[in-house]
């Protein structure tokens, strides 16, 4: 249903998004038991979530940002970001988390 | 390792095992706290707790923080980033969601109160009756003997506002601070 697997695009979004500029810091966007499955057999598999479902595609990516900049131009940034490694026609909803807001060390 | 009930952010550590890999330099790296938000929230938190009770002891030659201090706040901070609900800060029509954490909130709050003078922060609560209504804040806090409360608790107060309404459609409605404690650092203002 897609020209990009899921797999494969993850590890492309992940590069996206950390080099956006404002981006302090990318976290794992994935669920709790695949990042338990990694921890078991010591991988380090794409920060990136993307899954695949009914023809949909759903797309989350967990960053921090510094308390300085403006979050939302920062998060938006990271969607088109997302957007743009994507060149499937399969709709996709992208789901930008600010896990962190971090403060500039002192 | 930890067992489940101890277990941060879905890593399979506990605060006693990140405790252990601060304190030998987080070497050698751990991928699942170094790629965890949670965890690294409790490392950035428990370095500026170490950082603030080495100043105290350093440079005002006094008592350091009661270990009850530090565990309380830890407990809190712990408590914080499990309450992991996400808030709108913008919906697109595009199918672009922006949210961002509670846990990103409580952070940022505390952050706000490293900046204040003489503030300690302990606990912290957000509220919001319905989605899309404006936060309410609650926080607790131990201002320094010595220090003038009402500047400490409006300075707390405005930082607070400020810090959050700058980011996207996030309002805040009251905020409330409570000095539920006051304690000594060898320095009192003038």
């Amino acid at each position: 249903m897609t020209d990009i697997t899921a797999a494969a695009l993850a590890p492309r979004i992940d590069l996206a998004v950390t080099a956006t500029e404002g981006v302090r810091e990318m976290y794992s966007a994935r669920p709790v038991v695949a990042r338990a499955i990694e921890h078991v057999v010591d991988g380090e598999g794409a920060l990136a979530a993307v899954d695949d479902a009914d023809d949909a595609r759903s797309i989350t990516v967990c960053i921090g940002v510094s308390t300085q900049d403006d979050t939302v131009a920062v998060a938006s940034a990271v969607a088109a970001a997302v957007r743009g490694t994507d060149e499937t026609t399969v709709p996709a909803t992208v789901r930008v988390r600010v896990a962190r807001l971090v403060a500039p060390a002192s | 390792m930890s067992d489940d009930n101890d277990d941060i952010g879905g890593s399979g550590y506990s605060l006693e095992d990140l405790s252990a890999y601060l304190d030998r330099g987080r070497v050698p790296r751990i991928a699942a706290i170094e790629r965890n938000a949670e965890c690294q929230a409790v490392l950035a938190s428990m370095e500026r707790m170490g950082r603030l009770s080495r100043e105290i002891v350093e440079e005002q030659a006094a008592e350091p923080l009661a270990d009850s201090w530090y565990d309380s706040i830890m407990r809190e901070v712990m408590r914080e980033f499990r309450a992991g609900r996400d808030i709108p800060l913008v919906r697109a029509a595009d199918g672009v969601e922006i949210v961002v954490t509670e846990g990103a909130l409580y952070e940022l709050i505390r952050a706000v109160g490293d900046d204040v003078d003489g503030v300690l922060v302990g606990r912290v609560r957000l509220h919001q009756p319905e989605p899309d209504a404006p936060l309410d804040v609650r926080v607790s806090v131990s201002v320094r003997f010595g220090r003038a409360m009402t500047p400490a608790v409006d300075e707390m107060r405005e930082g607070i506002r400020a810090a959050i309404e700058r980011h996207g459609d996030l309002r805040v409605g009251r905020v409330d601070v409570t000095v539920g404690d006051v304690h000594f650092d060898g320095e009192e203002d003038e």
